[in-house]
């Protein structure tokens, strides 16, 4: 884990101890996938509103903590905007929201981000700009079939901009869920959707996500780039526990969690 | 109506750069020649609502102003959530355009019928809703949709073909309008055919179309409240779903006089048995003959 990303963990802990929030171990297990995404765009031209930007969509909506994180990281939103997540009054609610500047649209409900990305990726296309359309969304997420209209088109047209990572920590809100409705082999559900697909063993390795994006979109298809993440990374009692989907941690949990994230040893 | 329609949209399209056409699959020999003059502004998405709703708005996103094509029932039922979240959540101004109401698909079963389709769509912001009658009210109302910036249009329109016979100035107006009676048909969509028709065999009353269902258009419902001591909604679809919902809502609101609203609605049950849209019309007190017989009555 890189000290940024160590960071990024303990600003999640933080917004989401002082609030109360759900979701943690659903952001901590996105939060590489997210930033490797926003370190391969251009972000100024997001800062700037321009038309010719590319899209990053948030379809797990949930994880929006590590969005919003990850957005001060990269200038896009102050450290007293973060202040405010999911408290009484503030537009950083527990799911993405398009008021929040920056944030390309709002999700909550699962299964939408997909097809609203893909609807950007055909508008880039259709006005002949270069720009690019990432969409995260989570591996139980992939269980609406909303997703699979989208990645059937998005194959069909062959939307070589169009690229989605799968944040797969194998964990739902219930648990395990190859134990009730198992959706392996993810990788060859895209290849028959005629995805270029790329899998990441170590989906908590940014660095190899930023390496898969950069091969990304080359060929005539859209990109499926799986990561094999664990949900709750970062924290020894909180990963692949499904208690952390919803349990936010407090008290002694709390200094547990953050005394874990900082000894790490960063790369 | 629907050529009519067509002839707008392709003219439209011609227009504006920024109008984008989709369909899921539905528009056989209609739609062609758009995905022939426009391939970079028009789709067919397959038969897949949601994803065509979805897509519909990442277009919002890039600045473009999609036209959704679909059959009414699919495209508010089976979508109903990506227009709440991925539409009107966003101030979108997308335009749906649902073919097929009421029970002009009866021979299809009830999975094709157009009953209760504004029930959801009724309880979203951001949204209007319109039920024309006429061509001529379709051209009038197209106009006004494709000028809407922050708002979404849902026109849900009939196969069945109606003039007027006239350019018309407004969605709301009266179609017959006669003095000193005490009765007024209030109506939407194809029932408006049907009250006109009715109209004609009994000269009792008066036959106002309200093609606009949402947002709701007090002004004239406190006009024919004034006029009228009986005000007769006649729709082809359930009354808890339409226009009679949003005219009780009104006048409770407002604290107007409830006497005298009635509705004549079609039963709120999925009918077993199948048949033309007559049929149901007949069966359902709908039919223009049935339509003056109530009146007469009432």
């Amino acid at each position: 884990m890189t000290e940024e990303n160590r960071n990024i963990r303990l600003t999640i802990l933080k917004m989401i101890s002082e609030s109360g929030a759900a979701h943690i171990a659903s952001a901590f297990s996105a939060v590489e996938i997210i930033n490797a995404v926003f370190k391969s765009v251009d972000v100024g031209k997001i800062k700037d509103g321009d038309n010719d930007r590319d899209r990053i969509v948030m379809s797990k909506g949930h994880g929006t903590a590590a969005l919003y994180a990850v957005m001060q990281a990269h200038g896009l939103l102050t450290k007293e905007e973060l202040d405010t997540y999911a408290k009484d009054g503030s537009l950083l609610q527990g799911h993405a929201s398009h008021h929040v500047p920056h944030v390309e649209h709002s999700t909550g409900s699962l299964g939408h981000g997909t097809p609203v990305a893909l609807g950007m990726a055909i508008g880039l296309k259709s006005r002949k700009f270069n720009a690019r359309t990432f969409v995260i969304t989570g591996d139980a997420e992939l269980q609406e079939g909303s997703n699979w209209e989208a990645f059937m088109l998005a194959g069909h047209l062959k939307l070589s901009n169009y690229c989605v990572l799968v944040d797969n920590n194998g964990i739902s809100q219930m648990g395990e869920f190859v134990n009730w409705c198992d959706i392996q082999p993810i990788g060859e559900k895209f290849r028959s959707f005629r995805f270029d697909v790329i899998e990441i063993s170590d989906g908590n390795n940014e660095e190899e996500i930023i390496s898969a994006i950069r091969q990304s979109g080359r060929k005539n298809a859209p990109t499926a780039i799986i990561c094999h993440t664990t949900k709750g990374k970062g924290v020894s009692f909180m990963e692949s526990n499904a208690v952390w989907h919803y349990r936010p941690p407090k008290g002694e949990e709390y200094q547990k969690a953050v005394a874990e994230l900082k000894s790490i040893q960063t790369l | 109506m629907r050529g009519i329609l067509f002839d707008c949209i392709k003219k439209a399209i011609a227009e504006d750069p920024n109008l984008f056409f989709l369909t899921g699959d539905v528009g056989f020999n209609l739609v062609e020649s758009i995905f022939e003059q426009f391939p970079d502004r028009a789709m067919n998405v397959g038969v897949a609502e949601q994803n065509l709703v979805g897509v519909a708005a990442g277009l919002c996103n890039l600045g473009f102003k999609p036209i959704c094509y679909s059959y009414t029932n699919f495209l508010a039922e089976r979508s109903f959530e990506q227009i709440r979240d991925d539409i009107c959540l966003h101030g979108y101004a997308p335009i749906f355009l649902g073919t097929t109401t009421g029970f002009d698909n009866g021979i299809l079963g009830p999975t094709h019928l157009a009953l209760d389709d504004m029930a959801g769509l009724k309880a979203l912001p951001n949204i209007r809703i319109y039920s024309p009658s006429t061509a001529e009210s379709m051209k009038l109302i197209m106009r006004e949709a494709l000028a809407l910036k922050n708002e979404a249009a849902f026109i849900r329109f009939t196969k069945s073909e109606f003039s007027e016979g006239k350019e018309v100035v407004a969605a709301n107006r009266f179609v017959v309008e006669r003095k000193n009676v005490a009765t007024v048909a209030l109506s939407h969509g194809k029932m408006v055919q049907n009250c006109y028709k009715a109209a004609a065999v009994n000269s009792n009353f008066s036959v106002f179309a309200m093609d606009m269902i949402k947002p709701f258009d007090g002004e004239n419902m406190k006009k024919l409240l004034n006029e009228y001591k009986k005000i007769v909604i006649v729709e082809d679809n359930f009354k808890s779903a339409g226009l009679y919902n949003s005219v009780c809502q009104f006048i409770v609101e407002n604290g107007l006089r409830t006497d005298g609203i009635v509705s004549l609605s079609p039963k709120e049950i999925y009918d077993e048995r199948i048949g033309s849209a007559e049929y149901f019309e007949e069966k359902n007190g709908l039919s223009p003959e049935k339509i003056a017989e109530f009146i007469e009555k009432l």
